[in-house]
């Protein structure tokens, strides 16, 4: 068979107007009422092209409401700077800069899972490691809108905003844990960035237990094992010495993986 | 020919046939029955209303959703068993689309992104073994044994399942390489976008598919 006959026989079968793969007004009406009555959980999708940061429905509030705000910020440049200043090696990057880290290897099978989570929005040539845990990346790239600075979260998702929306996750303290996702083995990733003053942080658990973590550049990933009620993260100096303390309650530990849903 | 294409072999034990005429009007019986109702009619092609969706006015979701729905039902049903397990999945892949659709930040990509969740949820389902889709000739597409007449309406039944019969024995990506970019037509780019690899590797994917569906016995009948 000729290449020429073959692709006419596939476009004959496969590109038909089959009356069987018509939706029905049923399946439209189902669509229309799931869509409407389920309710907007974390969904920890697959990247897609085109896709605006896959935070929670929280953190887009909050990136609308910044959106509104930024002028009242940029109008105060000398406050926005000392927010910004707080983090040091990250304000470059978070101001349009470069962002800090190690390239991120794109040939490996690791980094390609970031690669695939932020292929049609990162600049070219600036992913930047910033932390790992495994096979778990914490990623930092310039997004495609200027001024647009991005974390993408291992192979779950990313997060962009410009500078007043970064400056609002961080200026709670010198630590800033981000969201959890799913891990290997019924575990769960802790993400998050710090001041570049932190280089080591600790998960403590309800039962007393810790598990901790090196800060390299700015950004950190835990593995942390979500029965045991992750319940604070404490930061430390090069020194030893405690320097924030983040509550998680606020984080979600536990996730829906089923395609079909948890009801 | 007449004898190969009785003989073909696609799955053991099972010749591969054009329907009869009688049986092509049973297959069209059976296709109109499997919806609880009829068919939407596709229309004149018009610019999806995505803006006006994103503001949930309830006539652009409508058009939105029976697009996604043909999208995804299109992929799903090149690679699936049935029609159900199609549906299904072209079901969950419109309900995220309009649950998402306000965070999608370029309309102007709409539709790959579309493709996207589709590859993605097919793929899961493939892998699952939970849907394979025909391995074999199904039952009620055989019929005499004739030699395909292109100006059969009903050859595209026929036809259609020999080719899901080929297809089933390719890799699953590979699978959706070919339904993307012969079904919907996109471009070897669009393709890779969709599967969420580079356009060389997807042009790779889609020749090492042609060249196995030309070997494939299920499309021998086909031949000229």
């Amino acid at each position: 068979m000729t290449d020429e006959r073959l692709e006419a026989l596939l476009r004959m079968t496969l590109g038909a107007d089959l009356p069987e793969l018509e939706p029905t007004g049923a399946e439209v009406r189902a669509v229309l009422r799931d869509a409407r009555e389920r309710p907007a959980r974390r969904r920890l999708l697959a990247p897609s092209p085109g896709r605006a940061a896959l935070a929670p429905a929280w953190a887009m509030a909050l990136v609308l409401a910044l959106v509104v705000a930024l002028g009242t910020v940029t109008a105060v440049p000398g406050a926005r700077a000392a927010v910004l200043g707080a983090i040091d090696r990250l304000e470059r990057f978070l101001g349009g800069g470069e962002p800090p880290g190690v390239p991120l290897p794109l040939d490996d099978p690791v980094g390609a899972l970031n690669a695939l989570n932020f292929l049609s929005d990162a600049a070219p040539g600036s992913p930047r490691v910033l932390a790992q845990a495994g096979d778990e990346r914490l990623v930092a790239f310039q997004g495609r809108r200027p001024g647009e600075a991005c974390l993408s979260l291992g192979r779950h998702l990313n997060e962009c905003g410009d500078a007043a929306h970064w400056t609002s996750r961080l200026e709670e303290g010198a630590v800033a844990p981000l969201i959890a996702t799913p891990a290997d083995g019924g575990r769960a990733a802790l993400w998050g960035v710090a001041q570049d003053v932190v280089t080591r942080v600790e998960l403590r658990y309800a039962d007393g237990g810790t598990v901790a973590s090196p800060v390299a550049y700015d950004g950190f990933v835990l593995i942390a094992d979500p029965d045991r009620g992750p319940r604070e993260l404490v930061a430390r100096a090069a020194d030893g010495r405690e320097v924030a303390r983040a509550d998680l309650s606020g984080i979600a530990f536990s996730f829906c993986t089923d395609p079909e849903g948890c009801g | 020919m007449l004898a190969r294409a009785a003989h073909a072999p696609c799955a053991p034990g099972l010749g591969w046939r054009r329907p009869s005429a009688a049986r092509a009007r049973a297959i069209v019986a059976r296709a109109a029955a499997l919806g609880a109702s009829a068919p939407l009619s596709r229309g004149p092609a018009r610019p999806l209303p995505l803006e006006a969706a994103r503001r949930g006015d309830d006539d652009a979701l409508e058009r939105v959703a029976e697009h996604v729905l043909r999208v995804a039902l299109r992929t799903a049903g090149g690679v699936l068993r049935g029609r159900d397990e199609a549906g299904d999945i072209a079901q969950e892949v419109a309900i995220e689309v309009i649950r998402d659709l306000a965070q999608l930040r370029d309309l102007e990509r709409f539709d790959a992104w579309v493709h996207r969740i589709t590859v993605r949820r097919t793929l899961r389902v493939l892998k699952r073994g939970r849907a394979r889709r025909e391995a074999e000739t199904p039952l009620d597409l055989l019929g005499d044994a004739v030699p395909p007449d292109p100006d059969d309406p009903f050859e595209a039944f026929a036809a259609g399942a020999a080719v899901r019969a080929a297809l089933a024995d390719l890799p699953e990506r590979q699978q959706l390489a070919v339904v993307l970019r012969y079904g919907h037509d996109l471009t070897e780019r669009e393709v890779a976008d969709a599967l969420g690899c580079r356009p060389g590797s997807a042009a790779a994917m889609l020749s090492r598919a042609r060249t196995a569906l030309k070997a494939s016995p299920a499309l021998e009948a086909y031949e000229p």
